[in-house]
């Protein structure tokens, strides 16, 4: 066994050793060797404390003592010097035994139990460092809640000592309603959960901390052996908090308190603040509109008032104070804002009902000082309180004048009825509005007519306070009304028509003479125009369309018309047309007064037939004279001359026979011209009693040509013609024979005697219903512009050929021919290129 | 001494030359039956031929006694007081009397026939003006 423990010994990694009472090794192991560097048998025999570090050799010496003084000291460590010289660690257990008086020890190489004991150590000394240096408070609590360690930031915030509080539960610092928190908390970390929670309590120094509290399980061995709790003083953080809250909160009831509207711009022109009213007025919503570009919310007021003002304030740094209407809200608002670092405090107000009420004072007040109509303010007895200046104006009758009187006692005139004056006083009383008209005397006795208007004025809780009267002045109304029923009567009762139109034409309105000179009612003319129903196919178009232009230009004209009645009678009327402008000079409608002059045209129609008539006479008595003093006078002078001649010269005498032949051609002459003014004024008698008959043109002319075939031949001329033999006209069969008579006599007569004679007959009818016969001729002509009218005149002679003859009264008699048979002549003729006549007779028609 | 007769009527001619005659007016007598034939006398030679009197009818076809007083105005200035012109005439009318009045080359208006009487007082007035 021995052996055994021996080599157990040997091989052992340790080193055993005893030691005697005198501390020399007694014997040492193998180990030694390994351990120390040196060998048994260097030790053996030696006090050991000569190799012990010298620094540990007071504490071993120590250690052996009470080792040996019976002491149970099982464990022990200090350091050796090896043979190298190296210091090493030993751990050492020890034994004293009596008996034998050595101590057995047995030691261990502490190299790396040292280290990591160190390492331990070190640990945790730098963990306590952290738990008693933390700023944080930490305390551990065992599971039973009883607090087994605190730190030094505990102590000092709490003010409690260590000994006071290990061993004690959470509570004893903890307000009770925080201990609850805690004790809630503590039993679930000890299910291992790791919570994070507020906690506040009051300090050493009675403030009242808040902590943000971590607390957390701690473990051993898998199981939780406590909970260890660190606490953050978040005091300061939450008071800046709480006082910023305050602050703004504050801030906010500041804002708040404003009764007036209140936002704030920032630099930026974005909404930082919006108060309530703000919000109220404006319809904005903090929520939405906070952080908003202003212009953006109200983009149509960019570059308007509240635009310019507010940059104006910006840029000046100056307040500024205004009114605008705010379109977007159609509200007006009176904004002062004030400019700063921070943007534009902007205080405003909804001023919109005091705006409109200021201007709808201002219009009163213009209304009532400018208007024309007098304005009367009473009491509820009816006394003057106030008057404009239109009722003195009107009245003559001043504010001073008139102040505490009753209108009526002043206003009051004779002529007013009394009955309705009596009705218009109750309805006053009883407080109801009235409106009349009256005459009413001014100031200075003339009357002026009213329209008074009086409205009683009840104060908030229904009683008369007063009451508003407006007086207009209705005198020219009136008088207008009056004029305009004494108008409308002579109107009414004018027998001219009168007819009203609008501007149009259109008829608005006729008077009864209209009706009785037409036909046509009111209600049949209204709606129409009045030419429409009037004229007819006899109306003259020149006048309708001279009436049109008429009406264009805007002037009164008279215009003389045939219209005609509802039963289709003719009636020459007579109208004068005014147009009726407006105050503005428009033409709103025309007044036509229509009269009958139809007797006064019948009456003309006469007149001039009798003018006519007398003009005929007239001119046949001119031509009477022209005969009587030429042709007629002319052989009477000749024949007084020759017969005064005869007396004096001698019967045997050339020159007597040749006065008595002259004496009788004069005679003769004188008998042919009394003759001719006899056929004359046959034809003209017959003028009116001329039976026209129907006449064969053709056969006629050639009647007339058979006549003159003879006298035809003997000149060598000849007759070319293109006649219509179916023509008929109505005339006379001698007349026109005649007629063509004298014209064929004429042309042979007047022919040239440098060229054969053609005479040219065309007759045709004409479209107005007349036959035109030409009759032409190559003779001598004559100068028309030089004969002029005198061509048909009687005893007018053209040419001077005494062989001719001509006495001047072939064509006075064709002309006279024509016109009593209805026709008419025209001649055209140049000296030595011929003649020609242009003769209408009507054409026959079977219903004449 | 020269005289003019222009009337297209020659009887009427043949009586104021019987007339000139009887009045033993010593004068070289033209009678002209259109005034146009006279115009062309007159005018050819007014200078030097000019007749001192000469008898105007009115009434005459193309050319009246008018027509040849208008016809003569360009040569008034020559005309008066060298060459007397009468109006003889039938007519009996006021308005032939007064229009003469306008004519400063007639120096009288002598109704037709003319008389011996006539001739005298012609003269005389003649002389008066020489």
């Amino acid at each position: 066994m021995t052996s055994i423990t021996e080599r157990m010994v040997k091989n052992a990694p340790d080193m055993f050793c005893c030691i005697d009472k005198q501390g020399r090794f007694v014997k040492v192991s193998e180990a030694s060797k390994k351990l120390l560097g040196y060998a048994p048998q260097k030790l053996e025999g030696e006090p050991y404390i000569g190799f012990v570090y010298h620094p540990d050799r007071a504490a071993t010496l120590e250690f052996a003592s009470l080792l040996m003084q019976g002491q149970d000291l099982s464990v022990f460590e200090n350091s050796y010097i090896c043979e190298s010289g190296k210091v090493i660690p030993l751990r050492w257990t020890a034994q004293w035994s009596s008996s034998e008086e050595l101590m057995f020890c047995y030691a261990r190489d502490a190299s790396e139990l040292a280290k990591s004991k160190q390492q331990l150590e070190e640990s945790i000394n730098r963990y306590k460092a952290l738990f008693e240096n933390n700023p944080d408070l930490i305390f551990l609590e065992d599971k039973t809640g009883a607090i087994t360690e605190v730190n030094k930031a505990f102590c000092e915030v709490l003010g409690v000592t260590r000994d006071e509080i290990i061993g004690q539960q959470a509570s004893v610092f903890l307000p009770p309603e925080m201990s609850a928190v805690n004790h809630l908390y503590f039993k679930e970390a000890l299910c291992g959960s790791t919570l994070r929670f507020d906690i506040s309590c009051q300090a050493r120094t009675h403030k009242q901390l808040t902590f943000d509290a971590i607390k957390f399980p701690v473990q051993a061995h898998g199981q939780v052996i406590g909970v260890q709790t660190i606490a953050k003083d978040i005091t300061p953080i939450v008071r800046s908090f709480e006082t910023i809250s305050r602050q703004t909160q504050k801030l906010n009831t500041i804002f708040e308190s404003i009764t007036d509207a209140f936002v704030m711009l920032a630099p930026d022109w974005k909404f930082t603040i919006i108060n309530s009213t703000a919000e109220e007025i404006l319809c904005l919503n903090r929520q939405e509109h906070l952080g908003q570009y202003i212009w953006d919310v109200y983009p149509t007021e960019v570059n308007g008032e509240f635009y310019r003002q507010y940059h104006l304030a910006v840029e000046t740094g100056k307040a500024v104070h205004f009114s605008s209407y705010l379109q977007a809200q159609q509200i007006w608002l009176e904004v002062k804002a004030y400019p700063s670092k921070e943007g534009l405090s902007i205080y405003f107000d909804d001023v919109t009902e005091k705006v409109v009420a200021r201007q709808e004072l201002e219009k009163l007040s213009l209304v009532a000082s400018q208007t024309t109509n007098g304005i009367i303010i009473t009491d509820k007895n009816c006394r003057v309180d106030w008057v404009n200046d239109g009722f003195t104006r009107l009245t003559g009758y001043t504010l001073e004048e008139v102040k505490g009187k009753i209108p009526a006692a002043f206003q009051h005139s004779e002529s007013m009825d009394k009955q309705a004056f009596e009705l218009i006083k109750e309805n006053m009383l009883q407080g109801k509005p009235i409106a009349f008209e009256t005459l009413s005397s001014k100031k200075n006795g003339k009357g002026v007519w009213l329209w008074v208007q009086a409205n009683p004025v009840y104060d908030s809780i229904g009683n008369l306070e007063r009451y508003i009267t407006i007086q207009t002045n209705i005198t020219e109304q009136k008088k207008t009304q009056q004029e305009l029923e004494r108008l409308s009567m002579v109107v009414s009762r004018t027998d001219n028509g009168v007819i009203i139109t609008d501007a149009a034409g259109v008829t608005e309105w006729v008077n009864e003479g209209f009706t009785r000179m037409t036909g046509y009612t009111p209600p049949e003319m209204r709606g129409k125009k009045p030419g429409d129903l009037l004229q007819g196919p006899e109306s003259d178009q020149e006048t309708i369309e001279l009436i049109r232009q008429g009406l264009r230009q805007n002037k009164h004209f008279n215009a003389i018309l045939l219209n005609y009645t509802k039963s289709g009678q003719k009636m020459w009327i007579s109208m004068d047309i005014t147009p009726i402008r407006d105050n503005a000079g428009s033409i709103v409608q025309y007044s036509a007064i229509l009269r009958d002059i139809t007797f006064r045209k019948e009456a003309e129609a006469r007149q001039l037939l009798m003018t006519q008539d007398l003009y005929r006479q007239n001119r046949d008595l001119q031509q009477f004279t022209y005969i009587v003093s030429h042709n007629l006078r002319a052989p009477v002078a000749n024949a007084l001359g020759l017969v005064n001649l005869l007396n004096k010269a001698e019967k045997n005498l050339d020159t007597f026979d040749y006065a008595l032949s002259s004496l009788k051609e004069s005679i003769v002459q004188l008998d042919t011209v009394l003759k001719d003014v006899n056929m004359i004024l046959g034809i003209r008698d017959k003028r009116d009693v001329l039976e026209a008959e129907e006449v064969p043109l053709a056969a006629i002319f050639w009647q007339a040509c058979h006549t003159m075939q003879d006298a035809l031949a003997n000149c060598g001329g000849k007759v070319v013609t293109d006649i219509d033999e179916r023509l008929k006209v109505n005339a006379n069969r001698s007349y026109l024979y005649s007629i063509f008579d004298s014209l064929l006599s004429n042309a042979i007569k007047y022919r040239s005697e440098e060229r054969q004679l053609v005479i040219e007959v065309n007759c045709f009818e004409s479209t107005e219903g007349f036959a035109v016969i030409s009759f032409s001729d190559n003779g001598k002509g004559f100068d028309t512009a030089k004969a002029g009218e005198d061509v048909f005149k009687l005893y007018k002679k053209f040419h001077n050929n005494t062989l001719t003859k001509g006495r001047g009264i072939g064509l006075f008699l064709v002309k006279t021919h024509v016109e009593v048979m209805g026709g008419k002549i025209e001649v055209y003729s140049q000296l030595n290129q011929g003649t020609k006549f242009v003769i209408h007779i009507p054409l026959y028609y079977e219903n004449i | 001494m020269k005289t003019f007769s222009i009337d297209d009527d020659q009887i009427s001619n043949f009586l104021t030359e019987r007339a000139l005659e009887e009045a033993e007016f010593a004068t070289e007598l033209h009678a002209f039956l259109s005034a146009e034939e006279a115009l062309g006398f007159i005018t050819k030679d007014c200078e030097t031929n000019l007749p001192n009197i000469i008898f105007l009818d009115l009434n005459m076809p193309i050319m009246s006694g008018w027509d040849f007083l208008d016809a003569l105005q360009p040569y008034k200035e020559n005309l008066l007081g060298k060459c007397h012109i009468y109006i003889l005439t039938s007519s009996l009318d006021t308005s032939d009397t007064a229009r003469a009045r306008e004519y400063e080359l007639i120096s009288g208006f002598i109704h037709k026939p003319l008389t011996m009487e006539d001739v005298q007082v012609i003269l005389a007035e003649l002389e008066d003006k020489a």
